[in-house]
């Protein structure tokens, strides 16, 4: 049993306006202490439990995030990165009062757009992550939510919060030259993807500077599919080894790893590898991976707390947060 | 539910316009079109075509409950996989699922009041120790309810065939002539578990090696548990000839310390996860492991509870089969 009593209930028993009662049960400083207690008091007593859509048209806030991660193939918690990312904001909304709901362009028995969607749900704010923000539905929500935070993209009007992409890259390329390596074949993420675009210039902007530009070449992939890389490996195999190749994360890189173990190829001695996440099956599988490591926990906490400080402060305008990589060193170059 | 009234209210203009402007009529002024648009969005109405199938008392949303030891749910691959599949599954019906902590705005609240504050149509319970009051509640109310891997009569259950998963991977052992078995478990104060380790004493008796075979107590996905543990079983006398793990990724981690310790896998000791998740079958040996059928664990819990919500009886107790997959490590 549930609601049952309503404000007006409370308020014709205490004698005072809905308003008064309202703002006693929200903590509201205007109401003095005494009727406060009072109001709580006939409140409990009558089991007034306040809906969550009646009191967020009351006061506005529903305490609750919206998450997108939904694209449409799958809701990416298949992708170990994001499933740790998701789990850092979680735990950091749940700290902070805040529930998340995952979005996606379904609603009832139609398809809505995602703002439309997050319009009915009332949610104080939203985070996009791991979707394509040139979705003409992602790109809609992005300009009109007031509150949203998006990870790992570039958005004016969004507080995004990003992982050094070039930085990651730079790290990568100054290590395979320090320990001897020229030439060098990076396969890429998906090129309409703006982490592989950041990944690319950093990539090619250091190759220019250490001079090896013209001994680098560059494959198109897709992040987290080991058996596409297993399949570009193969090809590389047949065409010539470089002296390393340089994959899009660490599951492409076990993928890769495997393919060049079964043409009896030896890792670092024949071809040195590097992943990029720094994941936990970096450090398990062997030899373990030479990677850069992004920091989940870090990058969860940030985002969830920058765009709940905004909420609770009322700041609207996007901005822009990097957060540094590092290199892992492994055994695989 | 925002509707044309509170819309034509905040502006005030007549319904007659603003129902006009919605359905896209000429004679309403293009700026007051504009800004009855404008404002309609960002109330949240939705056009009555969507209205209609919503009603108040439905909130087109799911509860996930979940938890464990270390509070980190979604690190945990093949539990991440399956709210993969719920999310994705929910999605399908038209279903949001939000996830449920007992806190709302920083007031501390049970399950279930959470799940009223919220208005959610149902909730799926994972991996959660449901001898908790709160959780205990919760399954009792009259608010439909969905679990997976546990046991409970009054409510919508989706097991994976444990008993089965653990009897496959030991008579493949026994098949191919390993006797001394160690089975490291999860944590057993689990349901799974308790099943798991219940079906490895049942099969190991009837197979009569009982009295080779061994059970030591780890946890679930904890590789560096297992390395360590792996560490200890190898270095006493009597040496198990395979090794069982609780999943996939603990048994890497066990892996893990036998090819630093120069062993050959399998000559010198079988190996053995659970789940049948991705990197099981990119490391090196390929684990020979149990895998789970994810996609139906995560769809069938979703559509079950959904099925419940929307009045329909669907049935108390589903099972999601196993199947053995032989890798390189047996």
């Amino acid at each position: 049993m549930f609601n049952l009593a309503t404000i007006y209930d409370i308020a014709k028993e205490a004698k005072v306006s809905t308003t008064t009662v309202s703002r006693a049960l929200n903590n509201h400083s205007s109401v003095n202490h005494k009727t406060r207690k009072k109001i709580i008091e006939l409140a409990e007593k009558h089991g007034y439990q306040p809906n969550s859509k009646a009191k967020s048209l009351a006061t506005k806030k529903s305490w609750s995030l919206g998450v997108l991660l939904i694209d449409d193939s799958d809701s990416g918690l298949n992708h170990t990165l994001f499933a740790n990312i998701i789990n850092s904001i979680s735990k950091t909304a749940s700290k902070r009062g805040y529930e998340l709901t995952f979005l996606s362009k379904n609603l009832a028995r139609s398809t809505v757009s995602y703002l439309e969607h997050a319009n009915y749900r009332g949610f104080d704010g939203v985070i996009v992550a791991n979707t394509n923000i040139n979705d003409p539905h992602v790109n809609e929500l992005i300009k009109n939510v007031k509150f949203i935070a998006c990870i790992d993209q570039n958005h004016s009007n969004a507080i995004c919060v990003n992982y050094k992409n070039r930085d990651g890259m730079e790290m990568t390329l100054n290590h395979l030259f320090s320990k001897g390596y020229r030439n060098v074949i990076y396969i890429h993420g998906q090129l309409d993807n703006y982490v592989t675009q950041e990944r690319l210039i950093g990539f090619k902007e250091t190759a220019k500077e250490l001079n090896i530009e013209r001994k680098c070449k560059y494959i198109e992939g897709e992040y987290t599919s080991p058996q596409k890389a297993y399949d570009i490996t193969r090809r590389i195999i047949k065409e010539g080894l470089p002296d390393a190749i340089v994959y899009s994360d660490d599951y492409c890189a076990s993928g890769g790893l495997r393919c060049l173990r079964e043409h009896g190829i030896n890792v670092p001695k024949d071809v040195a590898i590097m992943g990029y996440d720094g994941v936990e099956i970096s450090s398990l599988i062997t030899p373990s991976l030479t990677t850069i490591y992004q920091d989940t926990d870090r990058i969860g906490e940030v985002v969830t707390e920058n765009l709940i400080n905004s909420i609770e402060n009322n700041r609207s305008h996007g901005y822009i947060i990097e957060l540094p990589v590092s290199l892992i060193l492994g055994e695989t170059t | 539910m925002v509707t044309i009234y509170d819309i034509a209210n905040k502006l005030k203009l007549s319904t007659a316009t603003v129902s006009r402007a919605l359905n896209g009529h000429d004679d309403v002024k293009t700026s007051t079109k504009n800004r009855i648009l404008e404002t309609a969005k960002e109330m949240g109405y939705l056009p009555n075509s969507m209205a209609r199938s919503l009603t108040t008392k439905k909130s087109w949303n799911i509860g996930l409950l979940f938890s464990d030891d270390q509070n980190s749910g979604f690190k945990h691959i093949f539990f991440a996989n399956v709210i993969n599949e719920i999310i994705d599954s929910a999605a399908k019906r038209g279903y949001d699922v939000s996830i449920i902590s007992g806190n709302i705005g920083m007031r501390k609240t049970s399950y279930l009041e959470h799940a009223r504050y919220r208005m959610l149509d149902g909730i799926i319970i994972a991996t959660i120790d449901t001898r908790q009051e709160d959780v205990q509640n919760l399954i009792k109310s009259d608010l439909p309810v969905a679990l997976i891997d546990q046991n409970f009569s009054e409510s919508i259950c989706v097991n994976s065939k444990n008993i089965k998963g653990i009897k496959s991977l030991v008579n493949h052992l026994y098949d191919k002539g390993y006797r001394k078995i160690t089975y490291i478990t999860g944590q057993l104060d689990n349901y799974v578990s308790k099943d798991r380790k219940k079906a490895f004493l049942d099969i190991t008796k009837s197979l009569n090696i009982s009295n080779l075979c061994s059970t030591v107590e780890g946890v679930f996905t904890d590789s560096k548990l297992a390395y360590e543990l792996t560490k200890d079983i190898m270095s006493k006398e009597n040496r198990p000839e395979a090794i069982m793990y609780p999943d996939d990724t603990a048994a890497i981690g066990g892996l893990k310390y036998l090819l630093e310790n120069g062993y050959s896998i399998p000559n010198d000791v079988a190996i053995c996860g659970y789940d049948g998740v991705e990197i099981s079958q990119l490391v090196t040996p390929r684990l020979t492991t149990i895998k789970q059928d994810i996609h139906k664990l995560g769809s069938s819990v979703t559509y079950l509870l959904i099925d419940e919500i929307e009045g329909k009886k669907p049935s108390r107790k589903t099972w999601v089969d196993v199947e053995l997959l032989v890798g390189e490590t047996t």
